[in-house]
């Protein structure tokens, strides 16, 4: 392989590693990465693929510089003890997932992640609520009107435990009822992923 | 314990030290003038520190972020453009506690270190 080729190799595992770091932060770092190396290499006299690989052995792994710079960020945020932000996240999770926004344990994908979880898992939770509430009153309201107590507001009182109807049972009924289910739990457990989320997502440091 | 391990255990900790005092060092050596990191790495090793060259640059981004130093881009005529690094006023300030208390701590290793013979 030829030296440049090694070299633009070595930078994009660089740059790969290199994501946790704010953009600017990243392209400066990988400018002054790249000059350094071949600055040593012309200085090293031997401009072949094989000096090239010296050179870039020496430098070290991209990962383990990357860690470096993770490591690096040693804020006030890191004293927050783990195990604090996971139980606050799985039983009062706005107070957990601020601090984990707070602390730099994390990267910001998993932070959002986490934020997301809860978010999402409810709003399907709502909108599968909502899509069987609609279906149910629209199947109500095509009935017969007149086997309603109270035809007006198209959903009667006590259904359906009150007699004078008894809805045949459905296959869409069953699965909207079973996706509820679904839907209901994933959200009430919703804190809990969000918590297990955020400890197997850390920041795996010295 | 056996002695590979704690031959191990051994250079973990001198490894730790080193990690600690390393960041003092880049300081001291950005005291004399504003240096890039290829220059740094090269007086560390001629002083017979050497360093696996590719973490200078996240400790000159941690100093930075400390407020140890600073930094400022050069453009030169010929070849890419170097980020130059020198000491701030908090710098000169962390590297003068430092070195005033390295010189006793130092001090006290040797002589206790000397008292012990194999």
């Amino acid at each position: 392989m030829k030296p440049e080729k090694l070299l633009d190799n070595y930078m994009a595992d660089m740059e790969r590693e290199l994501r946790g770091l704010s953009s600017r932060e990243r392209r400066e770092a990988l400018l002054e990465i790249r000059t350094h190396i071949l600055e040593k290499w012309n200085a090293g006299g031997e401009l072949t693929s094989a000096g090239m690989l010296n050179v870039l052995e020496g430098f070290g792994e991209p990962a383990d510089i990357a860690r470096e710079y993770g490591a690096s960020d040693r804020g006030p945020g890191n004293s927050i003890p783990l195990w604090l932000v996971a139980i606050l996240t799985v039983f009062l999770w706005p107070v957990g997932i601020i601090l984990a926004w707070i602390s730099n344990q994390w990267r910001t994908k998993h932070k959002l992640i986490a934020t997301l979880i809860p978010v999402v898992l409810i709003a399907l939770m709502i909108i599968s609520t909502t899509v069987t509430y609609l279906s149910v009153r629209n199947e109500l309201v095509n009935l017969d009107p007149t086997e309603f107590l109270n035809p007006g507001l198209g959903f009667p009182p006590g259904f359906p435990s009150q007699g004078g109807f008894s809805p045949s049972p459905r296959k869409g009924g069953l699965i909207h009822s079973n996706l509820n289910a679904v839907t209901l739990v994933l959200a009430g457990f919703s804190p809990l992923i969000s918590g297990v989320y955020l400890v197997v997502t850390r920041k795996k440091e010295v | 314990m056996h002695s590979r391990l704690l031959y191990n255990k051994t250079m973990k900790d001198l490894t730790q030290i080193k990690k600690g005092t390393l960041e003092y060092c880049v300081l001291a050596v950005l005291a004399g003038e504003e240096r890039y990191g290829y220059e740094i790495v090269r007086v560390l090793e001629e002083k017979g520190l050497a360093t696996p060259e590719g973490t200078i640059y996240p400790l000159l981004t941690r100093l930075k972020k400390e407020g140890m130093v600073f930094s400022r881009w050069v453009e030169f005529e010929q070849g890419n453009p170097r980020k130059y690094y020198g000491l701030t006023d908090q710098g000169w300030l962390s590297l003068r506690a430092f070195k005033g208390n390295w010189e006793l701590f130092s001090t006290a290793v040797t002589d206790i270190l000397k008292e012990v013979s194999f």
